[in-house]
């Protein structure tokens, strides 16, 4: 390891193996420049980053940064290395990632102090859209990050190691062996110890692996860079400095010993490449947000970096008092946020008694000085009292926020027109949309023939969620309110206003792509429904997913399905769950305009809430205005049964179910509704449904329990009143045994139990009555043979009794 | 298995464990906090174990947890062990006394009726009449006994001890003093040795316990102890528990494999929420920690051995499952119907050892 790390580090060549943003690589970097003047600069990154360094280094931007980058590949040539790979790709393919800079990023360092003396600098690896082409399978498809570091994370010496030493991955055991100690080390041990780490971790990778993720030819690449440098560097000259990662850096020099053939990688398969220089904020930064171009709490490095800075100007410090004082800070801004933003008790006692478990943590694992985990553990074990899943939650997001930070960064001015409105204008164009004018126009979409259209649909969709003023839907099928669904066309107007321009503008802090701002902005307002406590709302939950797909987030449908499950397990209202089944079911028939065939969750999600929304039916109760809601969920549950969707679901529940409301349901509505689904499914006689039906009304129950029972069976099987004679024979009974004052009682309800009856079903109804009397109907409602005074009195008698109505407000000024 | 045990049901941690114990303090150069038998990272080998010194790993999950139980016990604040019942806390509790004490008996069990004398200490009547308060009189409780002598005094089930009578543990948590005002002069206080700490365990959620007040909680540190995530891992230890209960037992029963993996699964889904299917269902309120799966799973052994022709199967699994889901809270009796009709129901059809289970199913709407 001696040998290998003396080889990387020469007088004329410095090869300064780091890992991305570590504040103990940059800080030896700076040393080295301070010890010698390089000839020459070279950074791991594509090579076409290296006009972009002016920016970077100018005097304005403030990290947190990032590179933005994308490739577009031609359509059936994205991986036209690999042959056999090339014919799945019918589509464009599209890549993108980030390269993120902070202040103690080695590279950002190597770049600033470069500048500052005059070195020239460049970037040396393969451009992105080359790397695209080297591997064919990428893992995220949107936001990979350039500083991947995979290679570590899956490296099983590694792992093997960190359980040793107590650590619980390989970040903590990178900050346990490095961070901590190599501030004091000589620049010499230190390379030595990056070299064997990185080393052990590349045995752990077969040739194969690296040629298959291209790293191989992207160590060539740069190795040939390097040499090409060493050629042009004159006698007199400093070295030249390459910084790169450790992991690539241990291959060098092998490859370094003869000459490097550089890879050729013909682009021609690439239509469009860019790459932008872009704000970036230290909550992206933090890996544990989700975000894969990240490390952990990049706050807390940045707090020690400073103070690294600082000791360095004053002479060699103490490194590990530097990281206590550090973690004490860390310790009190946690303490204070929790005291003064959520009014916890947290006591000085309790700050000191953390800072003491942190200091004799780091001891018992026999740290120096106190790691980012010593500093959560702290927290953890002496600021939350009680259920660490329960009272924790909050000192836990708390103590990881201060850990993260909230940094933003600043882009020197005249970097150009922000990447997202260079995206919108070559998607809007790429589907024939005219926007060199401000004409409005018209715009006809065939979602369910023309793939094409679909992409319009979502893109126009996506620009409505951004708030960007351009079009606007006149007509169409609304899935997301489930509205409108016969309708095979969408219909939208749209016209390219400046006011569209400028809210592009101001859209991309969502992100620099349509597609990527629209999923933030999704992904943000997932987080809001969170907040606002809607995450027991399995109705807005459903309503979330199916929007995802109308705005063709499929990428991102993961998170609102999550949601959606946990929404179903929490809510516990029947008719909300029933109609997140509901909408799931119509996701999942819609599948051919929303492509949600690879959806492959959905039927599990629906079995979901389908089992769910039966288990909740059995609390069911009438009160108020629950009782449509209910009535109408029982009759939705029974159609899902019936529909495609529903085919797979496990019917018997839902039946078992249905009976048993009818037999042991409090509410005779409910148990008149079940009577009415058993009914009409052949599963209770009409004999049966008889019995029930004039126990109900000519029994001991209540007239408004009785009324109540025939509206729920109405409801769910109308076509009794007609079909079944008993129905309204018993109706006819019940009405001639009633006093006047029952019967003005009961009004409202018959009222209402016949009031979904088409003009047809009551024409038939009247029939029924008028043979139950023994008539042949019940004479037209026109009767023409009144005389003038009959007419009269009759007319004086409606306008007496539409003033009393009036009087009483129950007319609504009909007078 | 040392002399002393065999006549013993359960021997305390530091007798079963003595050879270990005994290896660890030969081997260990570490600094020793005073009064402690063992440096802190030897107790942390104990725990974690320890391939090179053949120390097994007695605990499983969170070793962080562990660093952090180990730490707050050498400072000045007492240590409260949380979580649902069954989750190895009491087990915990008992392994760091005996590592760092060598002492896991010096133990108060808390229940509603702990009352402060059964803390702190109380008198031999006869002697205190007829020789009035002497310290010979004072008959030392477990509080006492581990102030004088500078160990772990543990508490288990703190919190169901009445609030006035919890608070007593105030003043010897942050004075490290106990007073016996029945006594003259030097003996009227106990000065705490050092080495004394508390280690208390406590059930926040469960019903029929007290809250703290917020002074005794500023006395401890709270840690979480968490069921086992890792489904492998708990069949392992349920497999090796339930086989260890039968051995004891002297029952010869095979648990076959399957039989195992379907009780973890079974308790796993009821415990989470949500299957491996991804189906969500309703968690009981019954307590589904590994324990009670030992349990169950001992006992359906037992089952099948005395009441069967000793083949272990899943309905046996299925009745005693029962048995421990429906205590008291009726609501769970319909969330176990439920369970069994939407995910043992369609497991079955898939599944030979599931249709077993689905067959206990009748027994449910008794």
């Amino acid at each position: 390891m001696r040998a290998l790390a003396a080889q990387l580090v020469g007088d004329e060549l410095v090869v300064f193996p780091v890992r991305h943003h570590s504040p103990a690589c940059a800080l030896q970097l700076l040393r080295l420049f301070a010890d010698c003047r390089p000839s020459t600069v070279l950074v791991e990154g594509p090579r076409s980053f290296t006009r972009l360094i002016p920016l970077l280094v100018h005097g304005q931007a403030q990290a947190p940064m990032a590179i933005y980058t994308y490739a577009v590949g031609k359509p059936g040539k994205a991986a036209a290395v690999d042959a056999e790979q090339a014919d799945d790709a019918a589509d464009e393919s599209r890549r993108a990632a980030y390269y993120p800079f902070c202040d103690y990023s080695p590279e950002l360092v190597a770049l600033r102090e470069a500048t500052k003396r005059g070195v020239p600098a460049r970037f040396m690896d393969l451009d992105f859209a080359e790397q695209c082409m080297l591997e064919a399978d990428p893992e995220d498809q949107e936001a990979m990050s350039l500083l991947e570091e995979r290679h570590y994370r899956r490296s099983a010496y590694l792992q093997r190691l960190a359980e040793r030493l107590g650590c619980r991955d390989h970040e903590e055991l990178w900050e346990h062996l490095f961070e901590n100690t190599a501030p004091a080390l000589t620049l010499r041990e230190h390379v030595e110890q990056v070299v064997t780490y990185c080393h052990l971790a590349r045995c752990d990778n077969s040739d194969a692996e690296l040629a298959a993720d291209g790293s191989l030819q992207r160590e060539a690449e740069m190795a040939w860079h390097v040499q090409r440098a060493l050629a042009q560097r004159k006698a007199n000259e400093g070295p030249v400095l390459a910084v790169m990662g450790g992991f690539h850096a241990v291959a060098m020099p092998a490859l370094l010993a003869q000459p490097v053939k550089r890879p050729v990688l013909r682009k021609g398969s690439v239509s469009d490449e860019a790459s932008a220089l872009i704000r970036y904020s230290f909550d992206r930064l933090e890996r544990l947000n989700g975000y894969a171009a990240g490390m952990t709490s990049p706050a807390w490095h940045q707090r020690v970096w400073e103070g690294l800075l600082k000791l360095e100007k004053i002479g060699r410090g103490n490194v590990a008092r530097l990281r206590t004082e550090c973690a004490l800070a860390v310790l009190g801004e946690i303490a204070l946020e929790l005291r003064d933003k959520h009014h916890l008790a947290l006591p000085m006692p309790a700050l000191a008694a953390a800072y003491e478990q942190v200091l004799r943590l780091s001891a018992l694992r026999g740290r120096q000085a106190p790691l980012r985990n010593d500093v959560m553990d702290g927290v953890v074990s002496c600021f939350i009292k009680g259920d660490a899943d329960a009272d924790g939650a909050l000192v836990h997001a708390v103590a990881q926020r201060v850990l993260a930070g909230q940094a933003l960064g600043k882009i020197p001015a005249g970097a150009g027109s922000p990447p997202l409105v260079r995206d919108f204008e070559f998607r809007v164009r790429r589907q024939r949309l005219k926007i060199d004018d401000g004409e409005p126009r018209r715009l006809v979409l065939d979602l369910y023939r023309r793939p094409e259209h679909r992409i319009s649909s979502r893109l126009l969709h996506g620009l409505s969620l951004l708030g960007v003023p351009f079009a606007v839907r006149v007509a169409g099928p609304d899935f997301v309110l489930g509205q409108g669904l016969d309708r095979l066309q969408e219909h939208w107007e749209y016209a390219h206003t400046p006011m569209t321009e400028a809210s592009l503008v101001e859209a991309s802090m969502y992100g620099v792509t349509v597609p990527l701002a629209v999923a933030n902005r999704f992904v943000a307002r997932l987080d809001q429904m969170h907040a606002d406590g809607q995450g027991r709302d399995a109705r807005a939950a459903a309503a979330a997913l199916v929007q995802g797909c109308v705005l063709g987030l499929h990428d991102h449908l993961t998170r609102a399905l999550a949601q959606l499950r946990s929404a179903i397990a929490e809510d516990a209202g029947f008719a909300s769950v029933t109609s997140a089944a509901m909408s799931v079911g119509l996701l999942w028939e819609s599948r051919e305009p929303l492509e949600a065939r690879d959806l492959d969750e959905l039927p599990a999600v629906l079995r979901a809430a389908y089992e769910r929304a039966v288990f909740l039916g059995r609390d069911v109760t009438d009160a108020g205005a629950e009782a449509n809601g209910v009535m109408a969920a029982l009759a939705q549950l029974r159609e899902l049964l019936r529909s495609t969707a529903g085919g797979s679901l496990d019917g018997s529940l839902y039946w078992q179910m249905a009976e048993w409301l009818y037999r042991q349901h409090r509410s005779a509505l409910i148990r008149g509704a079940c009577a009415g689904l058993l009914y009409a499914a052949g599963m209770l006689s009409a004999d049966d449904l008889g019995v029930a039906l004039s126990g109900h009304l000519v029994g001991l129950v209540q007239p408004r329990d009785a009324v109540a029972f025939l509206r729920g069976l109405l409801h769910t099987a109308r076509e009794t009143a007609w079909q079944q004679a008993e129905v309204l024979k018993v109706i006819d009974q019940l009405l001639a045994r009633w006093d006047e004052s029952s019967f003005v009682a009961s009004l409202p309800d018959l009222r209402l139990a016949f009031a979904e009856m088409t003009p047809r079903e009551t024409d038939r109804i009247a029939e029924a009555v008028a043979r139950l009397h023994g008539e042949e109907d019940l004479g037209g409602l026109l009767h023409h043979d009144l005389s003038e005074e009959q007419l009269q009195a009759n007319l004086a008698l409606s306008s007496a009794v539409g003033e009393v109505l009036v009087a009483d407000g129950l007319c609504g000024g009909r007078g | 298995m040392n002399e002393p045990t065999a006549k013993v049901l359960r021997a305390p941690a530091e007798l079963i464990h003595a050879d270990e114990l005994e290896r660890l303090r030969d081997k260990d150069a570490g600094p020793r906090p005073p009064g402690w038998q063992l440096s802190p990272r030897a107790v942390r080998r104990f725990i974690v174990g320890d391939d090179k010194l053949g120390i097994r790993r007695k605990f499983y999950g969170d070793d962080a947890l562990i660093d952090r139980c180990i730490v707050t016990l050498m400072s000045h604040r007492g240590l409260l062990l949380v979580g649902e019942p069954g989750t190895a806390k009491s087990m915990l509790s008992e392994l760091l006394s005996a590592a760092i004490c060598g002492r896991s008996v010096c133990t108060i069990q808390g229940t509603a009726g702990t009352t402060e004398d059964q803390i702190k200490y109380s008198w031999n009547y006869a002697l205190l009449l007829a020789e009035g308060p002497t310290p010979k009189a004072l008959v030392p409780g477990p509080m006492y006994e581990a102030m004088r002598a500078g160990i772990l005094c543990r508490f288990e089930e703190v919190t169901r001890v009445q609030p006035e009578i919890q608070d007593s543990l105030i003043s010897l948590l942050s004075d490290k003093v106990l007073h016996v005002p029945e006594l003259d002069g030097d003996e009227s206080t106990l000065f705490a040795a050092r080495g004394f700490n508390v280690l208390a365990t406590a059930n926040i959620r469960d019903r029929g316990v007290h809250e703290m007040s917020s002074a005794l909680k500023r006395r401890f540190n709270f840690e979480t102890v968490r069921p086992i995530a890792d489904r492998k891992l708990e069949t392992q230890l349920v497999r090796e528990q339930t086989e260890a209960l039968l051995k004891q037992a002297s029952v010869e029963v095979d648990l076959p494999h399957d039989v195992v993996d379907l009780l973890v699964t079974a308790f796993h889904d009821l415990r989470e929420g949500i299957t491996s299917e991804g189906t969500v269902i309703e968690k009981p309120s019954a307590v589904m920690s590994s324990a009670e799966a030992v349990a169950v799973g001992y006992a359906a052994c037992l089952d099948a051995h005395y009441f069967n022709d000793g083949d272990v199967g899943g309905e046996h699994i299925a009745r005693q499952l029962m048995g421990t889901v429906l205590k008291d809270n009726p609501d769970d009796g319909k969330k176990l119907r439920h369970y069994f009709d939407v995910v043992v129901k369609q497991r079955a059809q898939r599944q030979a050892s599931w249709r077993r289970v689905l067959e206990a199913r009748r027994e449910l709407d008794r």
